[in-house]
């Protein structure tokens, strides 16, 4: 693992080995966004699952549903 | 029936061929924004080494209102005797005098102050300041270091780079792990980053993690909104550890054909405030129809001005050759 590294003042570029703080890191974004990406999964099925209750308790299609409240498909 | 214009210049003969300084003044400050002449040269920086009460100012072309110069070799400025009680900031500016018909290098000695600030800039008919640094000068101080002075200069001309400059691009032949920005010139107005990549991951198109000067703490406060297919979503992290300049493509068997295309907009980068950021990114799959474009909104909770700029990908994969980030600056 290492990184490119553009000097933007003298135009000079380099590649340097991750130090160990870059490759802690590096460890720890994988982690957050592993985090975050599940946490949306998450938050989009109970969305999901909500529709789902509220257009078979009240006898329709989650399609229907929609159609009725006029809910965009992301909604 | 044609009516002439008030004033008109340089013609052969008639009233437009009577240019006088302040009538070349008046067309030529349209010619090139004032500023520092981008050449290759030393851009009139200014630096301390410790010498004494002094400073030195490097080479350099300008243009001021239409009037240009051009500082062949480095000049030394004195800096003024010290307060015995409090600090000072010093400007160390360009001047076009109209009067006296000349440009010089000067130094502007600011009020000693428990808490300074720089003199302001005088801009008229009679003269035309630019400005190049700041000099801290410490109380009692007998000599300026290398950490006293701070870069000023706002801007350069745009010259025959046009309104934008490329200040840094790589164009990857190989991977790597991070790609990385630094002694950013604080001499435009914006920067602008434009990333077309690929990301070695074969699963998932990851987002193109950016922190400013080293910065990973949860400063940071994203909001954003996309659209794939026919859905599209929005969302928030806040606090968060990052921004995000757009998004890498999926790996696709080893073919560069399906690079991202993301922007991203830094307003005010060298500015003391705190930044608000943009970005809008567009990729695919690895397939031939896009997957999904994304609009966000960061801010960084720093008030520093922006001098690094690091790009990861979120799940720690690298960005695969053929990839190419390029940095501009603006204004």
């Amino acid at each position: 693992m290492d990184a490119v590294e553009l000097n933007c003042t003298t135009g000079e570029g380099c590649r340097q080995p991750l130090t160990d703080v870059e490759t802690a890191q590096r460890e720890t974004d994988i982690a957050t966004s592993a985090a975050e990406v599940q946490q949306r999964a998450a938050e989009t099925a109970a969305h999901q699952a909500t529709l789902s209750k509220v257009a078979a308790a009240s006898g329709v299609t989650v399609a229907q549903l929609r159609a009725a409240l006029g809910v965009p498909p992301h909604e | 029936m044609a009516t002439t214009l008030d004033v008109y210049a340089p013609f052969d003969s008639g009233p437009g061929a009577n240019v006088m300084e302040s009538t070349w003044r008046g067309f030529a400050k349209y010619m090139l924004e004032t500023g520092i002449i981008r050449n290759g040269d030393d851009h009139f920086r200014v630096y301390a080494d410790s010498t004494g009460m002094q400073v030195k100012v490097g080479t350099g072309h300008c243009w001021i209102q239409g009037h240009w110069g051009e500082n062949a070799a480095e000049k030394v400025l004195p800096i003024a005797a010290a307060d015995p009680t409090n600090p000072r900031d010093d400007l160390v500016v360009l001047r076009a005098d109209f009067v006296n018909n000349h440009i010089v290098l000067d130094t502007k000695p600011g009020t000693p102050a428990a808490s300074p600030t720089e003199p302001s800039l005088t801009q008229s008919s009679s003269m035309w300041e630019i400005r190049l640094a700041r000099v801290r000068v410490a109380t009692n101080a007998v000599t300026i270091a290398a950490g006293d002075v701070t870069d000023r200069r706002e801007r350069y001309t745009s010259n025959d780079y046009g309104p934008g400059a490329l200040i840094a691009e790589t164009r990857l032949t190989a991977s790597t792990t991070s790609i990385v920005f630094d002694q950013i010139p604080q001499t435009f107005r914006h920067l602008y980053i434009v990333a077309s990549v690929l990301s070695s991951n074969t699963t998932a198109n990851q987002p193109i993690y950016c922190r400013f000067n080293d910065i990973a703490t949860n400063s940071y406060d994203l909001q954003w909104m996309h659209s794939s297919g026919t859905t599209y979503a929005s969302g928030r992290v806040a606090p968060a550890s990052r921004v995000e300049i757009g998004h890498a493509s999926r790996n696709d068997n080893g073919e560069d054909t399906n690079l991202s295309s993301s922007e991203f907009l830094v307003a005010n980068y060298s500015k003391t405030q705190r930044h608000n950021t943009l970005a809008r990114s567009s990729f695919t799959n690895g397939g031939a129809s896009l997957t999904l474009w994304q609009s966000a909104g960061w801010l960084w909770g720093s008030s520093n001005p922006i001098t690094k700029i690091t790009l990861t990908l979120a799940d720690g994969s690298s960005f695969k050759a053929g990839s190419q980030v390029s940095l501009y600056g603006l204004g």
